[in-house]
């Protein structure tokens, strides 16, 4: 039996993740690295599992992921409404553009201790965070999303005697579609990262809280266990959407 | 009597009437005089070519035929009847570059037009697709997306969806332009056969005088900005066009007379 190109990469790549794996056990095993330090891979993963049947892990996880939702589900309309209307206005266009790049271009962890200020520690100030560290992304993809659509195509459906809603519903949606879902990923990696980053600030719950008071006491176990959970939720869900990208890749022209 | 004079003067109707059309871009202080005072009848069933100088307002022209644009000057009737709007129940359009919907297959890209009115059943404006999709040679292929088919074809998916609502006009803007020489010559033996078939009213732009002489019944030339019509040169070679004509005399002649038109034109 012979492999194409793509199965092949894909084996070396799990053997790539497999050996990473190993040699984290075996450095751990073997004493080269202190186990204290660096517990043995199938510690950390059996912690996880562990981790995951406990109350209070769950509940953590709950919190994070409703931050994580809400937040998102604020700063897409926002952020969307933002940038349709840097991209079909010319007047707000030239406004507002400039003052989203300066926004996005600054490092939003330095407004963390503004925003306990302003909300105290607690739901509000993870989910305003996660916001803030998402919307004007979205707002930039989206008005890139406008942009993208082709003036032709809209022109041919006008000839065909195209309503402005059948105009906005079969041309610019599917038009925008690869963009937008390219956008809504990366959305949600700066999302998700702004509320982990918000919940290791300044927390009482939350995974990332959890993940930084680990660090703290030196439990490296769960320390460990709490990184690969994040770093598969994360994964997933990127995963998720590219798979979908993937299908309507071909639309790009 | 009278019944008798309404009925030559529907027999006479023109496809297309343009009455001192105008096209102006621009805000005060700063315009561009597109088209200027064009008039001119298309009888029904005829196939008009339209060349010009690049820049001379070809374009501007088809769109106010179609309805997309509104004349700054003059009116348009198509049937008859003024066109203010897109109307496609009386002018399909046909772009320029592959203006197909990436994300529609063939067979929907054809039914798109049919689908904004929703007067006619899913499953009847899929078989009505088809049957265009067939009428230009591409039967079999109505599941393939346009990044599945070549330039060619993909100008036929164009074709069959300006046929889509079996308007009575239909308008081409350079349809075969970014078609490689062999595909256009075949292509314009295809366009001349649907015609035939269908008996539409084409008015038709392009660049090339071969690709006029041969196609068209008559050739309007039109000036250097603003756009006028500066001479109607009617082909009277026989049809159906064969390839061996493009070596002939009167051929010759025609292309001769259009390209000096336009050199004095431009
Ligand atoms: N939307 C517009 N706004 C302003 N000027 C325009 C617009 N559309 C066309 N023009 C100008 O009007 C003139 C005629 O344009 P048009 O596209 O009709 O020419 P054309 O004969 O089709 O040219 P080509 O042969 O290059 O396709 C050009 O000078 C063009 O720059
Ligand atoms: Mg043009």
């Amino acid at each position: 039996m012979t492999l194409s190109e793509r199965q092949r990469a894909s084996l070396v790549r799990t053997a790539i993740v497999v050996a990473l794996f190993g040699l984290w056990e075996l450095l751990s095993r073997t004493g080269a690295v202190n186990p204290r330090l660096l517990p043995p891979a199938s510690d950390a993963l059996a912690t996880l599992f562990e981790l995951l049947g406990r109350p209070k892990m769950r509940a953590d996880l709950m919190v994070t992921a409703s931050e994580v939702a809400v937040a998102f589900l604020l700063a897409v309309p926002v952020g969307a409404a933002i940038g349709l209307l840097i991209a079909e206005s010319r007047y707000w266009g030239e406004v507002l553009r400039p003052l989203v790049f300066f926004l996005f271009s600054i490092p939003k962890s330095i407004f963390l201790p503004m925003f306990i200020l302003a909300f105290g520690i607690g739901f509000a100030q993870k989910v305003g965070f996660g916001f803030f560290s998402t919307v004007f992304i979205v707002a930039m993809s989206t008005a890139a999303a406008v942009e993208s659509v082709k003036p032709d195509h809209v022109t041919v459906a006008r000839s065909f005697g195209a309503t402005r809603s059948q105009i906005v519903s079969r041309i610019y949606l599917p038009s925008m579609m690869p963009v937008l879902l390219e956008a809504l990923r990366i959305a949600m990696i700066f999302n998700f990262t702004g509320v982990i980053l918000a919940e290791m600030y300044a927390s009482r719950d939350g995974i990332g809280h959890a993940i930084s008071t680990w660090g703290e006491n030196f439990q490296m176990r769960q320390l460990f266990a709490g990184v690969i959970l994040v770093a598969l939720i994360a994964i997933l869900f990127n995963e998720a959407v590219r798979w979908a990208e993937r299908r309507c890749e071909h639309w790009r022209t | 009597m009278r019944t008798l004079a309404n009925v030559t003067e529907l027999r006479t109707t023109p496809a297309i009437r343009l009455e001192g059309v105008g096209q102006i871009y621009g805000a005060a202080g700063d315009t561009v005089v597109a088209v200027e005072d064009v008039s001119f009848d298309v009888e029904p069933g005829k196939f008009v070519v339209l060349v010009g100088p690049s820049g001379c307002g070809k374009s501007s022209l088809l769109m106010m035929m179609a309805g997309l644009r509104h004349p700054s000057g003059g009116r348009i009737l198509v049937e008859g009847k003024p066109i203010d709007e897109p109307d496609p129940d009386r002018v399909g359009v046909v772009f320029q570059e592959a203006s197909l919907f990436p994300w529609l297959t063939a067979e929907q890209n054809v039914e798109f037009p049919l689908s904004l009115k929703r007067t006619l059943p899913k499953t009847e404006r899929l078989a009505r697709a088809r049957e265009r999709l067939d009428l230009v040679g591409l039967a079999g292929f109505e599941a393939r997306y346009p990044h599945e088919l070549s330039g060619g074809m993909k100008q036929r998916v164009s074709i069959a969806r300006g046929l889509a609502q079996d308007p009575p006009v239909l308008l081409m803007d350079e349809p075969f332009a970014a078609l490689d020489e062999q595909t256009r010559m075949t292509m314009g033996d295809e366009l001349l056969r649907i015609w035939a078939e269908t008996k539409k009213t084409v008015v038709f732009v392009t660049h090339s005088l071969t690709e006029a002489v041969y196609l068209a019944d008559e050739v309007m030339v039109m000036s250097a900005r603003p756009g006028r019509i500066i001479d109607r040169i009617k082909v009277d070679l026989p049809r159906p066009r064969t390839y061996e004509m493009l070596g002939g005399e009167i051929f010759g002649r025609l292309r001769d007379r259009i390209w000096r038109q336009i050199r004095t034109a431009a």
